[in-house]
């Protein structure tokens, strides 16, 4: 990033591939379409570079970064728009199945274990799918992404405390949400 | 004399650790890396279903019967199939239901 | 401590979020309480779940070159713009050309490889790609107790993928070489070995 700051170019490619598959991911997960989560990756690297002095080495990048990412992704679902589109994460009747996010097993090789593997992956992204926007951010970035409770607080602008109490309400949410399947 | 006696007991060493099944690893002998994979996997482990888990024990215990070097075979058809590109390992999917089909 | 308590700091625990008192606390409640420990080993099974979830998602060609292109853009609109704001500043052109050269020889300077005696936090920070923190902080997730299944066999736990697809590898070249109905038979690639 530091040298992104003094205008090398090529390190911002590098950047952007150690990055950009992660934010994607997490793009797509905050606000649920394949396109608008590609739009929205786009705009965050972007205003990475707009913004690269901005940045201080002394703080995370990966914090900083996806507390651009958030704030782009809440941005986008409080878009009045946002409402009349179809909720992606839901299937309309006799439309086919969206795939949704892709779920890589790499372990699972075996098609009946990637089966249900899968089964259960597609109600697990569904289930995040349904959560409020920031209790599926802190839930994203604390267990997907590796972020410490402190650094989720700093993207999400709350206390580590407030970042314990997203993550239990989700899980509990999710819980209940996948009995079937636990 | 002595160095008949000598390559004798160097054969018998080759050969019997040939055959030898590697000793066990305890989790201390483990690298941080190889414990992060383990750790992973045992996630997926608990997350499978009882009557999946039961299959894996069996094939573990099979598989801990296999000659070291069978073991390193599978080891290196693991790491093949892991290198494929995704559409060659959906192709190399197919071939397998084919193949169970035929050797049925 | 209370039940309700417990429960909301499950989690944390689990993430090595808590501070040991508590985590000592919560050890304490949940030896002695079932219902707890219950609502644990659930809490388990969805965060093992959730773990298994792509973290990474491959990146669409598209997505890059859109992103790249914007930002030579913009890069090209700051340089015109700091060139437009010299010119407004109404600089003498002989001084401006000075200047110029003068940023061409800084800049060429930039581009030496930097000494062993100028490594700087730059290099170390640039060095270390911040990745790895959070590979490291996932690392950091893996208990120094492993839970007993996990500590009695390891191999088991190494192993697992190459158990879950044994029959596959066992016959890997044989599968590889299977014909299909379509009647190809494309190279799978690698060095599948059947003994």
């Amino acid at each position: 990033m530091l040298r992104v700051q003094a205008g090398d170019q090529g390190a911002f490619g590098e950047l952007f591939g150690k990055f950009g598959p992660r934010v994607l991911q997490y793009t797509r997960r905050l606000v649920g379409s394949e396109a608008r989560a590609e739009e929205v990756t786009q705009d965050v690297f972007v205003q990475v570079f707009r913004f690269r002095h901005r940045y201080r080495p002394e703080a995370r990048f990966a914090t900083w970064l996806f507390k651009i990412a958030t704030n782009l992704c809440l941005n986008e679902l409080r878009r009045p728009e946002r409402h009349l589109r179809v909720d992606l994460w839901d299937r309309p009747e006799g439309e086919e199945m969206r795939e949704g996010p892709s779920l890589p097993d790499p372990e699972a090789i075996t098609p009946e274990e990637g089966a249900s593997t899968r089964e259960l992956a597609r109600a697990l992204e569904e289930a995040i799918g349904s959560l409020p926007p920031k209790q599926r951010a802190a839930l994203t970035l604390s267990r997907l992404d590796g972020l410490a409770y402190r650094d989720v607080g700093e993207v999400l602008g709350c206390s580590e405390g407030a970042v314990k109490a997203l993550l239990f309400r989700a899980i509990h949410a999710l819980k209940a949400r996948l009995r079937e399947h636990m | 004399m002595m160095g008949r006696a000598l390559a004798t007991i160097a054969v018998l060493v080759v050969v019997s650790s040939a055959g030898a099944q590697p000793a066990p690893r305890n989790w201390s002998d483990l690298t941080p890396q190889e414990r992060a994979r383990a750790w992973d996997n045992y996630r997926r482990y608990e997350a499978l279903p009882p009557q999946r888990r039961q299959s894996l024990e069996d094939r573990y215990q099979r598989f801990q019967a296999m000659p070291p070097n069978e073991q390193e075979r599978l080891r290196r058809n693991y790491d093949a199939y892991r290198g494929l590109p995704p559409q060659q390992r959906q192709q190399f999917h197919e071939k397998y239901q084919r193949w169970k089909q035929q050797n049925r | 401590m209370r039940c309700h308590t417990a429960q909301r700091l499950v989690i944390a625990g689990y993430d090595g979020e808590l501070a040991s008192w508590r985590r000592r606390a919560l050890d304490r409640h949940l030896a002695t309480c079932e219902r707890c420990r219950a609502e644990r080993a659930s809490t388990d099974r969805v965060l093992a779940a959730i773990d298994t979830l792509a973290v990474e998602t491959p990146m669409p060609a598209r997505l890059e070159q859109n992103v790249l292109r914007d930002v030579r853009k913009l890069a090209a609109e700051e340089e015109q713009g700091s060139a437009f704001a010299w010119l407004r500043s109404g600089v003498p052109i002989v001084a401006t050309g000075a200047v110029a050269l003068l940023a061409v020889v800084i800049v060429r300077g930039m581009d030496e490889p930097a000494g062993p005696t100028s490594t700087t936090r730059r290099d170390t920070v640039a060095q270390a790609p911040p990745s790895t923190r959070l590979v490291a902080r996932k690392a950091r997730r893996v208990p120094d107790e492993p839970p007993p299944a996990l500590a009695a066999r390891p191999d088991l736990f190494m192993d697992l993928p190459i158990l879950r697809n044994m029959e596959k590898l066992q016959h890997f070249d044989a599968i590889a070489t299977t014909d299909t109905d379509d009647g190809g038979t494309p190279d799978a690639g690698g060095t599948p070995s059947n003994g």
